[in-house]
């Protein structure tokens, strides 16, 4: 969560509810679950590590003061190592999902080439899932390992087309990053 | 609005293509072109160091008989030939003498593990074994290249298991192939996997060095974290 929020971060410097909003809207009912204080603590953790800092303190007109978050220069190093770091092969659907949400919210990364290097990634592992599973009968024990792994890589891999139709639509291809 | 655009591709003999999209991408237009069963609007399409889609009709079905394999989703088999007749039957069309015909369907049936089934209608077979058939059929002038379309789209899972091994020997024995395919684990056993949307390439992944190795599957099972 850590370096959702740094993500986030880098578009603009924010508070925690508006992190949490934003985090809910791009969770759905999976970020009903998140509540406030894991937000605030990430948030002071992040700041002990020199990775943000409290930039200003809003008075809304109605409510508490709320602490304004802005990213460091080694925080969005961290946010750049992030996106660009391979999300290995058992990755979760919204672990993944964060990170494409993230990367287009701060432009630090194109969503679509997220897409297609993991694409490639899991196109490898089916690869070589399938060539093992051809060796083996489909009736043996390796082989219904075989092809428990290579149904669940299909099912990541359509996934993944979804996000590319989707990501295609929102993100123009080309800008090398910039605006998000 | 073109169904396919700006695709170009260039598959090296003895390669083995899978061209992946969703429905409506223009995947199976592309096999369409690249098998000579429809001309493109503008564009070529070059086998073997020879341009095909300016051919005449006639050269053209001549080049579709001697140079190029198909396989079909649904098999498209002769229901009342032999799996061997139907074998024989575009040797006989592209001009072998009745006897070469013969020994080249036997041979491929025995290749194709089907030796025992040479006699029985396509009817008495299952789907597996029809496609089988089917493939064999493909083989018999030696094509150029293999073209196959959703080859396992009506197999069960077991069926595809074959079929797909078969397709392994075939690429290690040097067949050029590509086929066309939604099915992401079918395309997996490609050297290299394309993937079309709106007519136009958005992927092109190499898979070559991929297949033998098992450092994704260790990561999968958290061994090699």
């Amino acid at each position: 969560m850590q370096d959702v929020l740094l993500a986030l971060l880098a578009k603009e410097p924010s508070h925690g509810y508006d992190l949490r909003m934003r985090l809910v809207a791009a969770l759905g009912p999976l970020g009903e679950a998140l509540n406030a204080g894991q937000v605030y603590v990430a948030l002071s953790r992040l700041e002990k590590a020199g990775l943000a800092v409290n930039e200003r303190e809003d008075a809304p007109v109605r409510g508490p003061r709320r602490k304004v978050y802005a990213l460091t220069a080694s925080g969005r190093e961290r946010v750049a190592a992030w996106l660009a770091e391979s999300a290995g092969p058992r990755a979760d659907v919204s672990e993944f999902h964060l990170k494409l949400v993230a990367a287009a919210e701060s432009g630090l990364a194109d969503p679509l080439a997220l897409v297609a290097a993991r694409r490639r990634e899991l196109m490898s592992g089916l690869a070589e899932a399938q060539h093992a599973a051809l060796a083996h009968d489909t009736d043996s024990e390796a082989g219904l390992l075989l092809e428990g792994i290579a149904l669940r890589l299909q099912a990541d891999l359509r996934w993944l087309a979804a996000c590319e139709r989707t990501w295609s639509v929102r993100a123009p291809r080309g800008n090398g990053g910039g605006s998000g | 609005m073109w169904a396919v655009d700006r695709v170009d591709l260039d598959v090296p003999a003895g390669q083995t293509l899978a061209i992946t999209g969703a429905s409506g991408c223009g995947k199976s237009t592309l096999l369409q072109l690249l098998g000579g069963l429809d001309r493109p609007t503008e564009g070529e399409v070059w086998l073997g160091g020879r341009r095909v889609d300016d051919l005449g009709e006639r050269a053209l079905a001549r080049m579709r008989r001697r140079s190029i394999g198909f396989v079909f989703q649904a098999f498209h088999l002769m229901d009342e030939l032999t799996a061997a007749e139907n074998v024989e039957l575009p040797a006989l069309l592209a001009g072998a003498a009745p006897r070469t015909a013969r020994r080249r369907a036997a041979g491929l049936l025995d290749r194709v593990g089907l030796a025992d089934r040479a006699r029985h209608l396509p009817s008495k077979l299952s789907g597996g074994q029809r496609q089988r058939v089917a493939i064999a059929r493909a083989l018999v002038n030696e094509p150029l290249v293999v073209l196959a379309d959703e080859l396992t789209g009506n197999l069960d899972s077991a069926a595809t298991s074959e079929v797909l091994r078969l397709f392994d020997g075939l690429r290690a024995a040097g067949q050029t192939l590509v086929m066309v395919t939604h099915d992401e684990r079918v395309a997996a056993t490609a050297d290299r996997v394309v993937s079309l949307r709106d007519g136009m390439l958005a992927g092109d992944t190499r898979l070559d060095g991929d297949r033998r190795g098992t450092s994704h599957l260790g990561a999968l099972l958290g061994w090699a974290d």
